[in-house]
């Protein structure tokens, strides 16, 4: 049973708080006797080793248990959060869904079959029943095309949680159907710890979850930390408590790496990496303000081939249920993501996909946007790439500017570009800047690289 | 004031923009025959594409309707329009004139 380690453990601390939700504590010993109704529930509803089933859900504690007890019987499970509600039904006929459970953030359960249209099983499913193991398939969130769904051995994904770790009180900020997201959970409750769930994703949330609940860890977005030290609130805020931060799913300025070093002395920033198709791997920082990081350990290869990583790995997914492969031919896994290498130190420069390439000089977009946003006037930057004649592509920005900062947008953009030439290249300063009041993120907490259509 | 002054007093503010952008002892004449593009010419090919970026902006803002001067087609011309000042606002001067509001 893929998940028995993790009930031996829970019993190890079943007087501990395992979750605490809207408030609410839940122990581990509820947790136990909750995946055991969940047990008795998916067996009445015929969900048996191998059925594709939906799980919309956030990490409530009837969220957790169902989704142990999905694991626990061998089902391929299809988590999603609440934002992918209009996506859901593509979702569902790409992974070929026959059961579907929804949990309401006030705990109430439905479940219901579903009418997969799908003639044939899928080979991966195949090859997950033929050794009767539970699945995960994930949807990468592609900036552009369909979504590709990654489906993962969820015996694999456990695996790395033999070892428990320290037991920190730590928040729920990456979503249920995020790979960082599954990773905090898992990691957080075979170690004994206590997730927190903060009421929803909003700056004020969060912080007050932080206070409330002496949170130790919280793993978020570079996109989440800027918009926490827009808003000063912060300071009002207790975070004694805080000890560390990792942040991942995209490249971090390094000078907001630097001005949250300074707000946030007493706290450790550490730097994650992962995808939905390999999992998340065991980093190491350099230092809190670095963004050098080691990569690796646990039987996990690396090498940089082109400038690009590629990964090796017994936690990396089984393939994409509708597209090509993206491994080697000799087996290892191609991240897209371009990358330094220093001695064993990585630095990641930002998505292949998301390079402009600009008359043959690759531009990577989060380096123009971190020195945009060493501009005082400045709130947020995002670059993107337009495409033109001469060039191929041009390098373009949006700029939300800082309440109280008037520019037009020809003096914004005379600013932006002075500005850039004393850190960038030519090729890298951005012709178009445009201002934009509205600049955010998805629900992911990540930035939007497009044009404006 | 015709189109074709109207484009070229458009032009002479951007290109004092780019102006406002080179060291002192590098500033260009905005005269007819200043060269844009060839050995002549002082500029460098991304100075040549910002230059031609901001005149479409001016002119799309200006005349309210999108104007496009750096496509396939005018690169493709055998005479190239961007030859020197004098011809890119002859070219501009065509291409406003004949462009539609799509």
């Amino acid at each position: 049973m893929p998940t028995r380690f993790l009930q031996e453990r829970f019993r190890q601390v079943s007087d501990n708080d395992a979750i605490v939700w809207q408030g609410q504590s839940f122990s581990y010993a509820w947790l136990l006797d909750a995946i055991g109704q969940w047990d008795t529930r998916l067996s009445e509803q015929a969900v048996h080793a191998g059925t594709a089933t939906t799980l919309v859900a956030d990490f409530s504690p009837h969220g957790v248990a169902a989704l142990l007890a999905l694991i626990q019987r061998g089902a391929i499970i299809v988590p999603m959060s609440e934002s992918l509600r209009n996506k859901r039904h593509t979702y569902e006929q790409l992974a070929r869904c026959e059961v579907a459970i929804e949990i309401t953030r006030d705990e109430s359960i439905s479940i219901h079959k579903l009418h997969s249209t799908a003639a044939t099983e899928h080979p991966l499913y195949a090859k997950l029943k033929s050794v009767s193991h539970p699945g995960l398939v994930l949807f990468s969130s592609g900036s552009t095309g369909e979504p590709k769904a990654a489906v993962h051995d969820f015996t694999r994904l456990l695996d790395k949680f033999r070892i428990a770790g320290r037991p920190l009180r730590t928040l729920a900020f990456l979503l249920f159907d995020h790979i960082g997201g599954l990773n905090t959970i898992l990691h957080t409750l075979g170690s004994g710890g206590c997730v927190v769930v903060p009421s929803n994703r909003s700056a004020e949330a969060v912080l007050s979850a932080i206070q409330d609940f002496a949170v130790q860890l919280l793993p978020t977005s570079p996109t989440f930390l800027k918009l926490l030290l827009m808003r000063s609130a912060w300071q009002e805020y207790d975070l004694r408590s805080l000890q560390m931060i990792t942040y991942g799913t995209e490249p971090m300025s390094p000078h907001i790496l630097a001005v949250l070093n300074e707000k946030l002395p007493h706290v450790q920033f550490k730097q994650t990496y992962g995808l939905s198709e390999v999992g998340i791997l065991r980093s190491k920082s350099k230092d809190s303000s670095s963004l050098w990081m080691k990569l690796g350990g646990d039987g996990v290869e690396t090498r940089v081939v082109d400038n690009v990583l590629q990964i090796k790995s017994h936690s990396t997914m089984l393939g994409y249920l509708n597209a090509a492969s993206p491994f080697s031919d000799d087996g290892w896994f191609i991240t897209g993501d371009a990358v330094q290498v220093d001695g064993e130190y990585f630095k990641v420069l930002g998505r292949g996909g998301e390079i402009i390439n600009v008359g043959g000089e690759k531009v990577y977009p989060a380096e123009v946007e971190a020195v945009i946003e060493m501009m005082p006037q400045v709130d947020t930057a995002t670059v993107y790439g337009e495409d033109n004649a001469i060039m191929g592509m041009i390098v373009c920005a949006r700029v939300k500017l800082v309440v109280g900062h008037e520019p037009s947008a020809k003096e914004l953009t005379q600013a932006v570009r002075r500005h850039c030439r004393h850190h960038l290249t030519a090729k890298q300063i951005p012709i178009r800047v445009t201002i934009d009041p509205h600049l955010s993120h998805d629900e992911r907490f990540k930035k939007q690289r497009r044009p404006q259509s | 004031m015709n189109s074709s002054e109207k484009i070229t007093e458009i032009f002479a503010a951007v290109f004092q923009d780019l102006n406002d952008e080179r060291p002192e002892e590098q500033q260009l004449d905005f005269d007819p025959g200043t060269p844009l593009v060839g050995s002549r010419s002082s500029l460098d090919s991304i100075e040549m594409v910002t230059l031609l970026v901001n005149l479409e902006t001016s002119l799309s803002e200006s005349f309210g309707r999108p104007i496009r001067l750096s496509d396939e087609k005018a690169m493709s011309e055998t005479r190239s329009p961007f030859k020197n000042v004098a011809t890119l606002v002859a070219f501009a001067t065509k291409v406003v004139e004949t462009s539609t509001d799509d």
